[in-house]
């Protein structure tokens, strides 16, 4: 599928997908790259989010900036981003239907009590630009709230942006990466020199659950990719020997070792709700091979004005 | 409001308090409403008071939601 470079083929293998979740391992690639995929998911991979906003009327108890501050970070369904242009890049001045999409928060409590005033209330302005709306399937995000006869009236503008300029721009919720474990469990001597006790004492050492005890009471990992590389079960298997008989043998490497494939890297990326999880992450590839070809184009001028 | 909604044009500056023509504010002792030339002494006519609020533009404000 890939090319062989370095004697490694970079792959990818999803692990999980939800509708706010992704996990994957991406192998065969070095950290930069990793990381890069990484930060081009938090900060360069562009949703619509509103920005301008203008208040026409708020007698609720909450100020201008306060309320416009909350608006912003509604998450806004972006799947469609490619359509709109980036504010800068719009031939308009101003705003038009290719770098904006109005909205208008119009809400008066005339009842009594007190009315919550949500996402669900923000109201398209013009037919166009309806697949731009709050992401609030989960529930209706709540913006204020209000007494009787407070009241607000509110227009504004959703726009393209990243993450990098503002992080209410951000696709993301979490984006983190990490090696892949690596567990050595030498078998051979935890079942010769370790009782049943001792090594449920390894299994229950470990904070998260990544091993088990299997009917013959072998040590066993079921959950691998748990680890968080504490080493606790390692110090575990080493106080265990110090103490034990075994000690006075002068066999001192351990019977249990941790350690990190620098090579596989296992992502957990949680999506805002703006854009699906997956979109993420093929939006993000397409942003960094764009940018490496950028670089890429420079390259043979720089090397025929030497 | 289509045009206005971008522009700065809303935004209050020191050019609108020099005005001539009065502006009214709010008393925030008895909460009379007081018009002040720009040369005026801030004190309510009813209570003396010098502490005042400042209305909200009938036009609207403009934000930027960061
Ligand atoms: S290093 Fe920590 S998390 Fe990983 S297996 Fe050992 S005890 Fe569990
Ligand atoms: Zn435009
Ligand atoms: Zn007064």
């Amino acid at each position: 599928m890939s090319e062989v470079y370095r004697g490694r083929a970079p792959n990818i293998e999803i692990n999980k997908i939800t509708r706010e979740k992704i996990k994957f391992t991406l192998s065969g690639v070095d950290s930069s790259v990793a990381n890069s995929l990484r930060r081009v998911m938090i900060a360069e991979v562009p949703t619509m989010a509103i920005d301008v906003v203008h208040i026409h009327t708020n007698t609720s108890s909450l100020h201008d900036e306060f309320i416009a501050h909350r608006l912003g970070l509604i998450p806004l369904i972006s799947e469609n981003q490619d359509n709109y242009d980036f504010p800068r890049d719009c031939k308009c001045t101003g705003h038009c239907e290719h770098c904006a999409v109005q909205f208008r928060l119009k809400v008066k409590n005339q009842e009594g009590g007190v009315l919550d005033v949500t996402s669900r209330d923000l109201r398209h302005l013009s037919q166009q630009g309806n697949d731009v709306r709050p992401a609030d399937s989960d529930g209706p995000i709540l913006i204020l709230k209000l007494r009787k006869n407070q009241e607000i009236d509110i227009t504004c503008n959703a726009r393209k942006g990243i993450g990098k300029e503002h992080a209410k721009w951000s696709p993301v919720a979490t984006a983190v990466f990490k090696y892949t474990p690596d567990i050595y469990l030498n078998q051979q001597r935890l079942e010769s020199q370790f009782t049943a006790e001792e090594r449920k004492e390894i299994v229950n050492s470990c904070p998260v659950g990544v091993y088990k005890l299997n009917e013959e009471s072998n040590i066993e990992v079921v959950k691998l990719n748990k680890c968080m590389f504490c080493e606790e079960c390692m110090r575990k298997g080493e106080m265990i020997i110090t103490r034990s008989a075994s000690a006075l043998l002068n066999v001192h490497d351990n019977v249990v070792r941790v350690s990190q494939l620098k090579d596989r890297f296992i992502f957990k990326v949680e999506s805002s709700g703006a854009l699906k999880p997956e979109s993420i992450v093929s939006k993000a590839f397409t942003i960094l091979t764009k940018k490496l070809d950028d670089i890429k184009q420079l390259i043979p001028p720089l090397i025929n004005t030497r | 409001m289509d045009e206005s909604l971008l522009s700065r044009q809303n935004e209050p500056s020191s050019y609108t308090v020099m005005n001539v023509k009065p502006v009214s504010y709010i008393c925030g002792w008895c909460g009379k409403e007081n018009e002040f030339k720009s040369k005026d002494e801030l004190r309510c006519i009813g209570c003396g008071y010098r502490i005042f609020y400042k209305k909200r533009l009938a036009e609207g404000m403009q934000y930027e939601a960061r």
